[in-house]
């Protein structure tokens, strides 16, 4: 039987610090940098790029011969494809006329930060 | 080599090499778990098929017929989840896939025969608790289970929720295993250029299936929860949204019709080379417009959602996107077309299903791109012109192939031949009675009458009384089909191992096949349905 190659740690440690620098950027742009709308992709995509970190790194995808290889960046692909087509709509819809005032007495207890901005709006994309 | 000692039959074949109940029901050879799955699919298309007769017959007259308006909701619902979770989608890649894609590779099984049959058990099991919620109440909310109505129905949705959820496991497993046994099990010789496209289009939808049914498993789930917890996720008063089952519902559903459709396609290409004595025209496209349809499916589930509040914006990008699946049937459609210009043609029973697929297809995928425009759709959403579009291009589609399928290899399957002159007529019957259920249902549509409604204006009686004539016909046809299959398994004159002289793979092994496929290593020197070398029929 062939003897393992023994492997330098030092590759994980380099992973290990690029998952904690991620995690420090997503708690600063979470809690110093107001993204708006943005925020929410942004902390998403920083969480996608950690698990694919893991993956390919702590899971050894990046070692795995042929279509092995591939199945976890096309599921990538597919839940972005999901996540991106809902969110596209969520961020482009018409929102319709209400009176002013009418949200709290609607949605007393939802935080106003939650509601979907007013037409007009500039953190708005589209659709106003 | 003496050509009549290759062609003899197995004297041990996988129908009689065991014949106890026990060793049918603890199998791990592929063919005998594909029977399996053809059984249940046959008992979920009758099942499926005796609720939609109940509905075309309560809608002969205008006013209430048969049955009272919630049985009628009841009945719509079970007709759709029936046979789209239990007939449709496993019908051809679980039954036939099952059967024909190891010998066409030239291996022994599939490359995991215990998950292989535990998929048939989840499948029952899914199918079982599906029925169950059926016996016990019933469901009112269409097959799509849309939500805020799905979430505070007061019917037996969840055991069906649960079921269909159950299900989605055993369409998974076959997936897994079959892009495994591709990659994996592959004969010597056969090379990725030499897989039957058959083959290409139960890998294609294996991939769908893999990737899109676990969304499926998660909105079913979520919705379960809403109703057992009061989750929230699909209620605005709490700060959910229904759209988004929509979303999270269709982006497996959308691309399920590919799931159901793909291997449809395959069949075709299989039955089109062997009636037309010719080798595909355009392998390379027809295998890569597999994938084309595959991919581009998974870019147009916005479509269905024209009038639920999507966004403009996103309604014209998914439109768009949706045409593009036109591209790439079309070129099957011309290449299966060229294949059959200048060939042999031998018009048998199965070639018969085929040009009816082609009709349907055509006709269908044309008025899908009708229904794609987002204008012309806003007028005929949730209407009669959809219910027909579906049919033609879903569910006629699958049904051609099915029984293209089931007539081109029940040789095969069971070593017997079946009446060719009731065939005819049953294949006449079924394709005509599909048109004539199906056609005035656009008219209706167009007419403003809306799906899954139990009362209708009288001027529109006609068209609905011509509907059910079509649904008689169409059940008489099933009919004919299954007492003349059914003398076949025990009267029908024993087949030839090659009865159709078709030059695919899997005829290479017994009619029945042996069980373990072959009794010795088959040699793949040629390209798939190549005619142009003379050979005597062989068996491996």
């Amino acid at each position: 039987m062939a003897e393992e190659k023994k492997k330098s740690a030092w590759g994980y440690v380099g992973v290990w610090a690029v998952l904690a620098v991620l995690t420090v950027l997503t708690w600063v742009l979470g809690t110093k940098l107001k993204l708006g709308p943005m925020g929410l992709p942004v902390a998403l995509l920083i969480a996608v790029a950690k698990t694919v970190l893991v993956a390919m790194f702590f899971m050894h995808l990046v070692e795995q011969p042929g279509a092995r290889r591939v199945v976890f960046p096309v599921s990538v692909l597919f839940l972005a494809l999901l996540m991106g087509g809902t969110l596209i709509d969520a961020m482009t819809r018409i929102r319709m006329a209400r009176p002013d005032g009418i949200e709290d007495e609607l949605e007393p207890k939802r935080p106003a930060s939650t509601r979907t901005e007013p037409p007009g709006s500039p953190n708005r994309w589209m659709g106003n | 080599m003496n050509p009549s000692a290759e062609s003899s039959q197995p004297a041990i074949t996988y129908l009689n090499h065991e014949t106890s109940v026990m060793s049918w029901l603890l199998t791990r050879d592929h063919k005998r778990i594909g029977v399996m799955f053809l059984v249940g699919v046959i008992f979920s298309l009758l099942l499926g098929g005796i609720f939609a007769m109940v509905l075309r017959l309560e809608l002969l007259t205008p006013g209430p017929t048969l049955i009272s308006p919630m049985t009628y909701n009841r009945m719509f619902t079970l007709h759709g989840v029936i046979m789209v979770w239990l007939f449709m989608i496993p019908a051809i890649p679980s039954a036939f896939g099952n059967f024909v894609l190891p010998i066409m590779l030239g291996a022994k099984d599939v490359a995991f025969p215990r998950l292989n049959l535990a998929s048939f058990y989840i499948y029952l099991a899914g199918a079982l608790l599906t029925v169950f919620g059926m016996l016990w109440s019933g469901a009112d909310t269409g097959w799509t289970f849309y939500t805020p109505y799905s979430t505070v129905s007061p019917s037996a949705l969840t055991p069906i929720l649960l079921g269909v959820f159950i299900i989605g496991f055993s369409t998974i497993i076959t997936g897994l295993n079959f892009i495994t046994t591709v990659h994996t099990m592959r004969a010597p010789g056969m090379h990725w250029t030499r897989i039957p496209l058959f083959v290409w289009a139960i890998y294609g939808t294996s991939v769908i299936q893999v990737v899109a049914t676990p969304v499926l498993g998660m909105v079913l789930l979520l919705v379960s929860m809403e109703r057992l917890l009061g989750a929230g996720i699909f209620d605005p008063s709490r700060g959910g949204d229904p759209v988004l089952f929509q979303h999270m519902f269709w982006f497996y559903s959308h691309p399920a019709v590919y799931i159901m459709v793909l291997p449809a396609m395959g069949v075709i290409t299989e039955v089109v080379c062997a009636f037309s004595r010719k080798n595909i025209f355009g392998y390379r496209m027809i295998a890569a417009s597999t994938f084309g349809i595959a991919f581009v499916g998974f870019f147009s589930w916005g479509h269905h959602m024209f009038v639920s509040g999507q966004s403009t914006f996103t309604s014209g990008i998914f439109g768009v996107l949706s045409m593009l699946v036109a591209i790439f049937t079309a070129i099957k459609i011309f290449n299966w077309v060229a294949t059959m210009y200048g060939g042999s043609i031998d018009l048998r029973v199965p070639l018969l299903y085929v040009l009816g697929f082609i009709f349907l297809l055509m006709f269908g995928g044309m008025t899908g791109v009708a229904v794609a425009t987002t204008s012309l759709d806003v007028h005929w959403h949730d209407t009669y012109f959809v219910v027909a579009h579906f049919h033609y291009i879903m569910v006629g589609a699958v049904l051609m192939a099915f029984l293209a399928a089931l007539h081109y290899w029940w040789p095969k399957m069971f070593g017997r031949v079946y009446p060719e002159r009731w065939s005819f007529l049953a294949a006449m019957t079924i394709i005509f009675g599909f048109i004539v259920t199906f056609l005035p249902q656009f008219l209706l549509g167009n007419l403003g009458m809306p799906r899954r409604y139990y009362q209708y204006p009288q001027e529109m009686q006609w068209l609905h009384v011509l509907s059910t004539a079509g649904a008689s016909l169409l059940a008489f046809g099933f009919g004919l089909i299954a007492v003349y299959l059914l003398w076949s398994l025990r009267y029908g004159p024993v087949s030839a191992p090659n009865p159709w002289g078709s030059r695919g793979y899997e005829w290479f092994s017994g009619s029945p096949p042996a069980p373990h496929n072959f009794t010795r290593a088959p040699s793949f020197e040629r390209e798939v349905h190549d005619y142009t070398v003379p050979e005597a029929p062989r068996v491996y």
